[in-house]
C-alpha cells in the first residue's frame, strides 16, 4: 500500500462554504481518503507544527495579516497548492470593492485604526504562486474531485477553458440573454460550473470570473447596453467576482 | 416514392402506434424554446414547433456521451442501440442528419453514431419558415431521402411521404388507419408548398460562394464581425453540422473512471492550440473566419456544410446573422 | 478487431532512454501477437496512445515499419499527457491505436534522391523515413539535413553521428547545424567540417547538388522552419509536387470525426488527421491555413 498523500485544508477570510463545500462530496469523499489523509481542515493548529502537505487547498482571501502568515505557511510547507474557490483565484465580492483598506474602515467604523491587521483583500494568486486554481462561488465540488484524484495519480488537472455558455447548451437549458433579456454573463464567464444559474432560470453572474484568454466584455457590455442597462449597472455585474483584468 | 394520406381523425392512433418500435421523442415546448423530448401523448407535442435549441444531432452524438467504461484498466465499449422514433424533424435537421452521416459513417464508421442511427425511426414534418430560416436557398428545404415516413400538413390530415422499407412497413401495419390520396389532397399539398416557398424572409445566393468567400479572406468584414462576437461558442453547439468534439477521462470513483466526449467549439482557444503551446488559430478573427469557412465549405459532392436551419441567428447573443456576414463578406470584394 | 476504432490495443513498454533532457524514446510491441502481427504502417503515420483513465495523445511513429516487432515513439515532455508517460517506466503498459494518417508516399519516391529536411523535434518522423531507406535500399540517394538548437537537443545522437561517420557507404549524406555553440559542437564540427555547421537548417543546402527531375524533398519541423525550406527549395526549381511535409495539429480522434485539425476554407477543407497529416507544398498553396 502506498503511503497517503498528506491533505491539507486552510481557510483564509471567506464565507467557509469553499471548506464546506468539499464535505458536500459525501460518499466520493470516502474516494479520496483512498488516496489523502486529511491532515489540516482547520487553521488554528497548524500553525505552530510541522507538518509538511502534498497538497494544500486554500480558500478565501488574503485580507488580514493573519490570512497572509497561514497562506505562507500553507506555500511553504506544500508541494503542490490549489487555490480553491472564487475568494482565493479571482478576490470575489471582498476583493472588488475597489477602496484603499483605511477609506473603508473610515467608511464603515468611522475610525481608521486597524487592531485586526486588515489588508486590502486580495486573492491568494496575488501574494503566492499556485499550482492550479479552481474558481467559483462555490466550485464545482466535482471539478475538486476530479482535480484531487488527478494529483492523487501523478497527473496535472485538467483546466476549463471554455465558457458558461457551452455547459449550459450541453444541458440545452432556455437561453436567458437572448430569450429573456435577463443579465448573463455566461458568454464571458469561465465555465465548469454547469450552468446551475442558468438551469434555474437566472442568468449567470459571473462567480468563476472572466474566461481566460481573448474574452470579449467589451461586446458583453454592447449586448447588456442595448438590453436597456445602463452603465452603473453592467459595470457593477462585471465586477462582482473579479476585477476585470484577464 | 410512395404517397398515402393520414386523416386527421387517425392522427393521435397512428402517433401511438409507433411506441411500439420504441420510445418516441418529438418537439416539445419549454419555456420559450422548443426542446425534442420524450413524448407520451400528442397533446405533449408542439408540431407548430419553428426550431429546437439543440438539433437532433443530440440523439446520435450525445452532448455528453460516454465512449468507454474502465473495468480492470481496459475500457468496455458503451455503445448501445435502443431503438426509438424521432419525430417531427423539419426538412433541415433531415439533410443535417445526412451531413453528420458522412462524417460519421465514413470509414471507420463511429460505432455509437451507427448503432443510434439505425435504432433510430425518422418521421419528418412539414414546416413554416420564420425569420432565420434560409433553408430553401441551400436546397436543403426538401428531403427526399433520409427519414423512414414524412408529414406535410392537409387541411383534413397528412400526406404521408414513404422514404424507406422500414416506413412503408410500419405503414403497412396500421394499413387501417391509411387512405389514398386524392387529386384534391394534391392540390392541397402543391398550395401548402407554394406557400411556403414565398415565405421565406432570408436567402444566401449559392452561386460562386465558396470561391469568393475564399477570395475575400482579407476582407475587413471578417474583421468588424470577429469584435462583435463573443467566441462564446452558442452556434457551435446548436449547429446541426458542427461536430468537433472533445475527449475527456473522468473518475467517477477512486478506481474507476469513463471515458466522455462532449461537444466542442471552434471559437475556443485551445481548438487549435497543441502541445508546446504552438496556437493555429491563436485570434479570435482566425476562429470566427474558420467557422464560418467550415460551413460554407462546398463539397462538389454533397453540397454545403450549412443546412440553413438558422440555430445560430437565433442563439447568438451577439445578434449576429449567418446570412448577413456572408453577403457582407462576399459584398467587400465588389 | 473489436469493430470500435477508438479501442487502443495494450502494448507494454519494452524500454525506455533518454534521448535528451525532455524526449525519451519509447520502444512498445502490443502485448497481442495477432494485433502486432497485423499492426502495419507507413512512414509519416502516426498512433495515439491512450494512458486509459487519463487521456489520449497523438503522437508520430519514429521506427521504421522495417523494423518489425515493435514500434519506437518519440516523447517530448511539454503537456499534462507526456509529463504523465515520461514518467512510465519498462514493462508499464499502455494503449495504442491506429496507425492513422496517409504517411510518405514511399512507393512512388522509389529510386529516387530524397532530402530529409528536418527542425528539432521533427526529426521524430524522419527517422522513419531514413531508416526506411536505407533498409531497403530502394533510393538513390538520402540526404539528411537536421537543424538543431544546441549538442544536447540532438535526437538520435548515436545514429546521427554513426551516418555522419559511415553514411557515404549507404548513400547516405547527413548534415547538421546546431545554434548554440558548446564544445561538443566545436568537436562535431572540426571533425566533419563539410558536414557541421553553426547556423540554420536552410544553411545546409549549401554546396548540394540535386537532380530536380528526380528529387523529393520531406520535411519536418516547427511551424515557422517550412517557410524557409521551402523558398530553397523552390529556388533550387523542385516542382511544389515534389516537397512533402508532415504537419502537427491538435487530434482528439485521429480519424477525421472530432473536427480538431481542420483547415481550409469555403473551397479546400481538409483533415489533417486523414488527410495528412503528410501534404505536398502544392497542397499548401490550395489549402489555405495549412502552413
Amino acid at each position: 500500500m502506498m503511503d497517503k498523500l498528506k491533505l491539507g485544508v486552510f481557510e483564509l477570510t471567506d464565507c467557509g462554504g469553499c471548506a464546506l463545500n468539499l464535505l458536500f462530496l459525501y460518499e466520493r469523499l470516502f474516494d479520496l481518503l483512498e488516496f489523502y489523509e486529511i491532515e489540516e481542515f482547520h487553521m488554528a493548529t497548524s500553525l505552530s507544527g510541522e507538518g509538511h502537505y502534498d497538497v494544500a487547498l486554500v480558500t478565501g482571501t488574503v485580507s488580514t495579516r493573519r490570512d497572509l502568515d497561514l497562506l505562507k505557511e500553507a506555500r511553504n510547507r506544500s508541494e503542490y497548492l490549489i487555490a480553491l474557490g472564487t475568494c482565493a483565484t479571482h478576490g470575489s465580492v471582498q476583493g472588488s470593492v475597489e477602496l484603499p483598506i483605511r477609506e473603508k474602515l473610515k467608511a464603515v467604523y468611522g475610525d481608521e485604526s486597524n487592531p485586526m491587521h486588515a489588508l486590502d483583500p486580495k486573492p491568494v494568486v496575488e501574494y503566492v504562486a499556485v499550482d492550479f486554481a479552481l474558481p467559483g462561488c462555490p466550485y464545482d465540488k466535482r471539478e475538486a474531485f476530479q482535480a484531487l484524484i488527478d494529483i492523487a495519480k501523478g497527473i496535472e488537472p485538467v483546466k476549463k477553458d471554455y465558457p458558461v455558455c457551452i455547459e449550459c447548451k450541453l444541458n440545452e437549458y432556455e437561453c436567458v440573454l437572448v430569450k429573456k433579456g435577463l443579465p448573463c454573463l455566461g458568454p464571458i464567464t469561465l465555465g465548469g460550473c454547469n450552468a446551475v444559474c442558468v438551469r434555474s432560470g437566472l442568468g449567470c453572474i459571473g462567480c468563476r470570473g472572466p474566461l481566460p484568454g481573448e474574452v470579449n466584455p467589451a461586446s458583453e457590455y454592447e449586448i447588456l447596453k442595448s438590453k436597456g442597462y445602463d452603465d452603473e449597472y453592467i459595470v457593477r455585474k462585471f465586477k462582482t467576482f473579479a476585477r476585470w483584468e484577464p | 416514392m410512395r404517397y398515402i394520406k393520414l386523416p386527421s381523425e387517425n392522427f393521435e392512433t397512428f402517433f401511438n402506434s409507433l411506441k411500439e418500435w420504441g420510445k418516441v421523442y418529438g418537439p416539445v415546448k419549454k419555456g420559450s424554446i422548443y426542446s425534442f423530448q420524450e413524448v407520451d401523448e400528442v397533446a405533449e407535442l408542439a408540431l407548430d414547433y419553428t426550431r429546437t435549441i439543440l438539433p437532433p444531432k443530440k440523439f446520435f452524438v450525445r452532448p455528453r456521451d460516454t465512449m468507454f467504461r474502465l473495468k480492470d484498466g481496459r475500457w468496455e465499449n458503451g455503445v448501445e442501440g435502443e431503438k426509438f422514433v424521432l419525430f417531427g424533424l423539419h426538412s433541415c435537421d433531415i439533410h443535417g442528419l445526412k451531413i453528420l452521416d458522412r462524417v460519421y459513417l465514413n470509414e471507420p464508421v463511429d460505432p455509437y453514431y451507427k448503432a443510434r442511427r439505425d435504432a433510430a425511426l425518422i418521421v419528418g414534418i412539414s414546416c413554416m419558415p420564420d425569420e432565420y430560416c434560409f433553408c430553401k436557398s441551400l436546397g436543403t428545404h426538401f428531403a427526399m431521402d433520409g427519414f423512414d415516413l414524412f408529414l406535410h400538413e392537409l387541411p383534413d390530415g397528412w400526406l404521408v411521404r414513404i422514404g424507406s422499407v422500414r416506413g412503408h412497413e410500419i405503414a403497412w401495419e396500421n394499413e387501417e388507419l391509411f387512405e389514398d390520396v386524392t387529386d384534391e389532397d394534391l392540390k392541397h399539398f402543391k398550395e401548402f408548398e407554394d406557400r411556403r416557398a414565398n415565405a421565406f424572409q432570408k436567402e444566401i445566393p449559392q452561386e460562386g460562394l465558396a470561391d469568393m468567400l475564399d477570395l475575400a479572406y482579407n476582407s475587413p468584414v471578417w474583421k468588424d464581425y470577429a469584435e462583435k462576437c463573443l467566441a462564446c461558442g452558442n452556434c457551435n453547439m446548436v449547429c446541426p453540422t458542427c461536430r468537433c468534439y472533445e475527449v475527456c477521462d473522468r473518475w467517477v470513483d477512486a478506481y474507476s473512471s469513463v471515458r466522455e466526449r462532449r461537444y466542442d467549439s471552434c471559437f475556443m482557444e485551445s481548438h487549435g492550440l497543441v502541445a508546446g503551446g504552438h496556437n493555429f488559430r491563436p485570434t479570435r478573427l482566425d476562429r470566427f473566419r474558420h467557422r464560418y469557412y467550415c460551413k460554407s465549405y462546398f463539397d462538389p459532392s454533397a453540397g454545403f456544410n450549412c443546412v440553413g436551419c438558422g440555430r445560430c441567428d437565433e442563439f447568438c447573443p451577439a445578434g449576429i446573422e449567418h446570412v448577413k456576414v456572408l453577403e457582407e463578406v462576399r459584398g467587400s470584394l465588389r | 478487431m473489436t469493430g470500435n476504432p477508438y479501442q487502443s490495443h495494450d502494448a507494454r513498454i519494452l524500454e525506455v532512454k533518454d534521448l535528451t533532457p525532455r524526449e525519451k524514446l519509447c520502444t512498445l510491441r502490443f502485448l497481442d501477437p495477432e494485433v502486432s502481427e497485423r499492426f502495419t504502417f507507413k512512414p509519416g503515420q502516426f498512433v495515439i496512445i491512450d494512458v486509459r483513465g487519463f487521456g489520449e495523445f497523438p503522437i508520430s511513429l519514429c521506427s521504421s515499419p522495417t523494423r518489425k516487432g515493435y514500434i519506437q515513439l518519440c516523447i517530448r515532455k511539454v503537456g499534462r499527457m507526456t509529463k504523465f508517460v515520461h514518467n512510465m517506466k519498462e514493462g508499464d503498459v499502455v494503449g495504442i491505436r491506429g496507425p492513422y494518417g496517409n504517411g510518405f508516399p514511399m512507393e512512388n519516391m522509389e529510386g529516387s534522391n530524397l532530402i530529409l529536411v528536418a527542425g528539432g523535434l521533427g526529426m521524430a518522423p524522419l527517422r522513419s523515413v531514413l531508416w526506411y531507406a536505407l533498409d531497403t535500399g530502394k533510393y538513390e540517394h538520402v540526404w539528411l539535413l537536421y537543424g538543431t538548437k544546441a549538442y544536447e537537443d540532438i535526437l538520435f545522437r548515436d545514429e546521427i553521428i554513426h551516418l555522419l561517420k559511415h553514411g557515404s557507404s549507404m548513400n547516405c549524406s547527413v548534415k547538421l547545424a546546431y545554434e548554440v555553440e558548446s564544445p561538443s559542437c566545436i568537436y562535431l564540427e572540426r571533425g566533419f567540417s563539410d558536414k557541421v555547421c553553426r547556423g540554420v537548417v536552410t544553411d545546409l543546402f549549401r554546396g548540394e547538388e540535386f537532380d530536380v527531375d528526380n528529387t523529393y524533398a520531406l520535411i519536418c519541423g516547427p511551424p515557422v522552419m517550412y517557410k524557409f525550406v521551402i523558398k530553397e527549395l523552390l529556388n533550387r526549381k523542385l516542382s511544389p509536387g515534389r516537397i512533402y511535409m508532415t504537419l502537427e495539429r491538435r487530434m482528439r480522434c485521429g480519424v477525421g470525426k472530432c473536427g480538431h485539425c481542420i483547415v481550409g476554407t469555403s473551397t479546400s477543407i481538409k483533415y489533417v488527421c486523414k488527410d495528412g497529416p503528410v501534404f505536398t507544398y502544392w497542397d499548401a498553396l490550395s489549402t489555405r491555413g495549412l502552413i
